[in-house]
């Protein structure tokens, strides 16, 4: 048996070497994860174990002036299923199904799905969840979840906003949920927790509690709220108007009571909506006021001692002409007393007015109420508006500013100038919100009303009655409320067509700015109506929105009469006697008919269009925008064919031709800063936007620290 | 039995094996304490003193009477497998377990042994330098019922063991160089060509390791939670009972296949190495044996062990590793499993016993 030689022994050695370099790779492999990746592997290993939970914070109320909830967090549960604990589908299913009323089959469908977690259902209240929890069903689980619900639906929709999910947290998307988010959100908690290899949790360990979000107190009335919605919607479907808007305000302080914005959406059925009904168009669009405007330039020329208030003013034939073109009132009013002219609504007055007090102080004025500023109200994305320095203002601007054209204004802005009037002089920051409690009711912190005197109180009283007689016998009539005294303007704003490239022929802006009572105003509020159809007048559209709110809101605030009256019908029918303007013997021998509700008369009659004599100069465009160009055309009735982008550098017939009315003119536009230079023969910089708006005008002391504040 | 034939027991190649049992125990008893009080533990102990008692066997009895009554053990252990095959108990899918005196045996671990021995005795009756034809498939019939028979069983790691070690041996008993290459290109051409045969769920199974995130959750998931667990580990690993993957259970079969993770995670590289550096010594010193012994019988069989071992080791760690498919493959004596412990013991015995018995008839 024993042999001297066995055969092929070194194959052993071969064997061997197979069995080292094998080794060598495993090791080296061991090596490699251990050493190059273990942090990584490490990490896995960690994070399959421990887990670091989020704890929602549950999202603070907000609450109306009365306490009302507007909007809640309700603590709901969410009951889902772990597939593979399940250890009886149809008895699981059949008692889910029991307690949630829903159908068995469908959860015993979830139950095969593939899926292993699957919700059976979300935002289920606690009640219901609890006989399911006492009955311990294998592979049932539960989650806490909170479900922002807005009690009153649409009511405020546009303040209130709405909220969105982002990375599984609530976020405002809109309104005070954007603006406030931060306080309404309170802060997460987190939530150690190490779990095994079958996700059977072994320790559960709280890392930070989460604190519950701050509750807002609005300024907001919910019953002027809901009065003002439903007045808004009554006007625009009436009327068939494309959007609508109210703001209601309280005028010495600024507190808003009441913000309607039509069309509007429900934030308890986020899907449903369109993304245009979520805006706020009272913020985030600008309009042209028109004649409510007027009250600026009125107010200008008696604050500078440039028109006396009993000083009759002749209002000329019916027009009046600018820097080479006519301008048409709708009515020739010749002699019209100071107060009249806001009465009548006087375009040939106010421009009178507004050349007056000359184009920079004209321009202070109208920043001195606010306008080319934002509010500062406590919503997101409100816009400045559209006010261009006096320095680029046209020939023709200072006629047009003047009567409330070249010019635009959020609705917030055009009801706080009005709130000047109101108030006795001052500018205020409108507050939606007034305090802020953490969720133990404590005050975290107040808003304080911000104002800044910009008017003598003489100058305020003075348009008041300017603006009371406006209702009692001018333009605003429908705005009356019998026994009580009531001051408001109208106006009939055009509105610019961006495919026509000039004013819309059919659409305006319908819009009546007053408050009420007018001597002890409790209320400034304003009703802005985009489009009506086939009315369009402020006065005959957006007066009687006014009238209605207004006589609500005395009921609510138990506002009694302070003046026996005719009764209503006679109020309408004809100019009460004895209108406490100082030349109302001469201003009343004015004839006012129904046809002369407002500033502008029907679009037969091409509304405030300025219509040029028969012939005239072409101006030079150089150096101007497009949007300038078209709009000049347009007054001037010239047919515009523009070639390329930037500023006028090249046009046809060449300025100083004498041209009529219709004439074809090109004009070319360039951005290329050499060649505008080149033609223009000046040097041009980059002026940052910034420094353009800033230094133009007077700024109140009350806006600059605005805007330091919200820088 | 002269004490002088003690002196070639190889205590160091014992002494490595303890260790290796000593390391499983630990890694068997600390990965196994998350299901509470461990039945583990003691069905560990018992097992080695059970081992213990059959080393000793295997170790006085002369190898010799294994050898010349080759034939009746052979066909012992092919009627273990047959019975096993029709009243057997079926664990996870394959039928390979027998219940005897109130425990669980799985015959085809011991029958590994048996097949090597067998293949020893037959090639060392061979007369000729190379092997002819008929012999060289008489040798591969030895191989090749059990290997079915366990195939039959649906025990594949188990069966995929026999063919590397049956070509080890051969290697060594005189096949010609040129039929081993001849069948390296067969055997390469068979394992391509049986990639149309195989079905879409076994082709996943493979595809599956060369990137287990594909399916991290399905046939990816032991891969993945294995590799996690030793890339976890660092040098010198989370201490005894202190990795998250083993104690806390992410890692499924840890205490029987997926020792050598958990030995990664918890010793870290130290142990991982060492514990291959204890596999490598075992084999040198069974080479070294094989080297020496004048016995082509011997020879044969201890390579054939040390090749069975090998291969344990190849394909049990590979797949740890993720650099081959996950076949279960215990990795013995570390593994919880104790048919396979008791074979290793076995087959320590044996090896001694060829050394020690090398000059007795």
């Amino acid at each position: 048996m024993i042999s001297r030689t066995p055969l092929h022994r070194n194959r052993v050695l071969i064997f061997m070497a197979v069995v080292l370099l094998w080794q060598l790779v495993i090791l080296g492999r061991v090596f490699y994860i251990k050493v190059f990746e273990t942090d990584s592997y490490r990490e896995l290993a960690r994070m399959q174990k421990d887990d670091l939970i989020q704890v929602p914070a549950s999202r603070g109320r907000i609450l109306d002036r009365s306490l009302e909830p507007l909007a809640v967090s309700v603590p709901l549960e969410s009951v889902f299923i772990y597939t593979p604990n399940i250890t009886d589908k149809a008895a699981t299913a059949a008692a889910l199904a029991a307690a949630l009323k829903m159908d068995t089959d469908q959860i015993l469908q979830k139950m095969e799905g593939e899926l292993k977690f699957r919700y059976i259902r979300k935002y289920v209240p606690a009640d219901v969840t609890r006989p399911l929890k006492q009955m311990n069903l294998a592979g049932v689980g539960f989650l806490d979840e909170n479900k922002r619900i807005y009690p009153k639906g649409r009511l405020g929709a546009h303040v209130l906003g709405a909220i969105t999910y982002r990375n599984g947290l609530e976020v405002g998307l809109e309104g005070l949920e954007k603006q406030y988010n931060h306080a309404l959100s309170g802060s997460q908690g987190q939530l150690f927790l190490q779990k095994d290899g079958l996700s059977k949790i072994l320790t559960t360990q709280v890392i930070t509690a989460s604190e519950p979000g701050q509750t807002l107190i609005l300024n907001i009335d919910n019953q002027i709220q809901h009065i003002a919605e439903r007045e808004l919607l009554r006007v625009v479907t009436d009327n068939q108007a494309r959007r609508g808007m109210i703001v209601v305000m309280e005028p010495d302080s600024g507190q808003i009571l009441a913000l309607a914005v039509w069309p509007d959406f429900d934030p308890n059925n986020l899907q449903r909506s369109s993304q245009a009904s979520l805006r706020n168009w009272a913020l985030e669009q600008y309009f042209e006021p028109g004649s409510t405007f007027k009250i600026i330039t009125c107010s200008g020329v008696l604050e500078e001692n440039l028109a006396s208030p009993d000083e009759i003013i002749f209002c000329g034939n019916g027009y009046i002409s600018l820097s080479g073109h006519i301008i048409r009132d709708h009515k020739p009013f010749g002699d019209l007393a100071f107060a009249d002219i806001l009465a009548n609504s006087s375009d040939v007055g106010a421009i009178k007015l507004g050349l007056r007090m000359g184009e920079e102080s004209l321009y202070r004025h109208i920043r001195m109420f606010g306008f080319g500023d934002k509010t500062g109200v406590d919503l997101p994305a409100e816009i400045t508006g559209r006010l261009e320095p006096a320095s680029r203002w046209s020939g023709i601007s200072i006629g047009a500013i003047s009567m409330g054209q070249e010019i635009g204004v959020n609705a917030l802005q055009i009801v706080r100038a009005m709130g000047v009037i109101a108030n006795g002089g001052f500018l205020v920051r409108p507050m939606v919100v007034n305090r802020i409690l953490d969720d133990q009711g404590n005050l975290v912190r107040e808003m304080s009303p911000e104002r800044v005197r910009i008017l003598s109180a003489r100058t305020a009283g003075l348009i008041r009655n300017a603006l009371v007689r406006t209702v009692e016998a001018g333009t605003g009539r429908r705005a009356a409320v019998p026994g009580y005294r009531v001051a408001g303007k109208t106006g009939t704003g055009q509105i610019f067509d961006p495919q026509l490239k000039t004013y819309s022929p059919t659409d305006f802006t319908a819009s009546f700015i007053g408050f009420a009572p007018a001597d002890n105003p409790a209320f400034v509020a304003g009703i802005i109506i985009e489009a009506p159809r086939p009315l369009y007048h402020g006065g005959e559209v957006a007066a009687p929105v006014f009238h209605h709110l207004a006589q609500e809101i005395f009921l609510l605030r138990r506002i009694e009469p302070t003046e026996t009256t005719a009764p209503p019908e006679l109020a309408q029918q004809k100019p009460p006697a004895g209108v406490p303007a100082p030349t109302a013997s001469r201003a009343s021998v004015a004839p006012l008919d129904d046809f002369l509700l407002d500033g502008m008369s029907g679009p037969r009659e091409t509304v405030i269009a300025l219509i040029p004599e028969d012939s005239f100069l072409m101006p030079d465009f150089s150096g101007k925008s497009l949007r300038h160009v078209i709009k000049e055309c347009a007054r001037m009735g010239l047919l515009l064919n523009p070639s390329g982008s930037g500023i006028a550098v090249e046009q046809i017939p060449p300025a100083g031709v004498r041209i009529n009315p219709n004439t074809r003119c090109s004009v070319w536009f360039s951005n290329d800063t050499e060649k505008i230079s080149q033609l223009l023969g000046i040097e041009i910089f980059s002026i940052p936007r910034e420094r353009l708006t800033r230094n133009h005008g007077t700024i109140s002391t009350e806006t600059e620290k605005d805007r330091a504040e919200r820088r | 039995m002269k004490v002088k034939d003690w002196r070639k027991f190889d205590w160091p190649m014992v002494l490595a094996f303890l260790a290796l049992c000593a390391i499983g125990t630990l890694e068997i008893y600390h990965s196994t304490q998350l299901q509470g009080e461990s039945p583990f533990l003691t069905r560990q102990l018992a097992r080695l003193a059970f081992g213990a008692v059959l080393f000793i066997l295997a170790l006085i009895i002369n190898y010799r009477v294994f050898f010349s009554n080759i034939v009746l053990v052979y066909l012992a252990g092919i009627g273990a497998l047959f019975y096993v095959l029709f009243s057997g108990i079926e664990i996870h899918g394959s039928r390979s377990w027998v219940h005897v005196a109130g425990m669980t045996f799985q015959p085809s671990e011991f029958v590994k042994i048996i097949v090597i021995l067998a293949l020893a005795k037959f090639m060392a009756d061979i007369p000729d330098r190379y092997i002819k034809a008929i012999p060289l498939m008489l040798s591969g019939f030895i191989v090749f019922v059990p290997t079915l028979l366990i195939i039959w069983q649906h025990d594949l790691g188990t069966a995929l063991t026999f063919p590397p070690v049956y070509f080890t041996m051969l290697m060594l008993s005189g096949i010609r160089r040129q039929v081993i290459v001849i069948s390296a290109v067969i055997l390469i051409l068979l394992l391509g060509g049986s990639w149309f045969v195989l079905k879409d769920y076994q082709k996943d199974r493979i595809l599956v390791i060369f990137n287990p995130e594909q399916d991290a959750h399905g046939k990816g998931y032991q891969t993945i939670q294995s590799v996690i667990a030793i890339g976890a580990g660092e040098f010198t690993g989370r201490g005894l009972g202190q990795g998250s993957q083993g104690a806390m259970g992410f890692l499924p079969e840890r205490h029987t296949d997926f020792i050598f993770s958990i030995i990664g995670e918890e010793i870290g590289f130290l142990g991982a190495a060492g514990v291959l550096l204890l596999y490598l010594f075992i084999f040198y010193r069974g080479l070294l044996i094989a080297y020496e012994t004048r016995d082509k019988a011997a020879m044969y069989a201890t390579v054939g062990i040390v090749a069975l071992y090998a291969v344990h080791l190849f394909i049990n760690v590979g797949m740890t590793l993720g650099l081959l498919p996950v076949i279960g493959i215990p990795l013995p004596p570390l593994s919880y499993g104790g048919s396979s412990l008791v074979t290793a013991f076995i087959a320590m015995a044996l090896m001694n016993n060829f050394q020690i018995h090398r000059y007795m008839v």
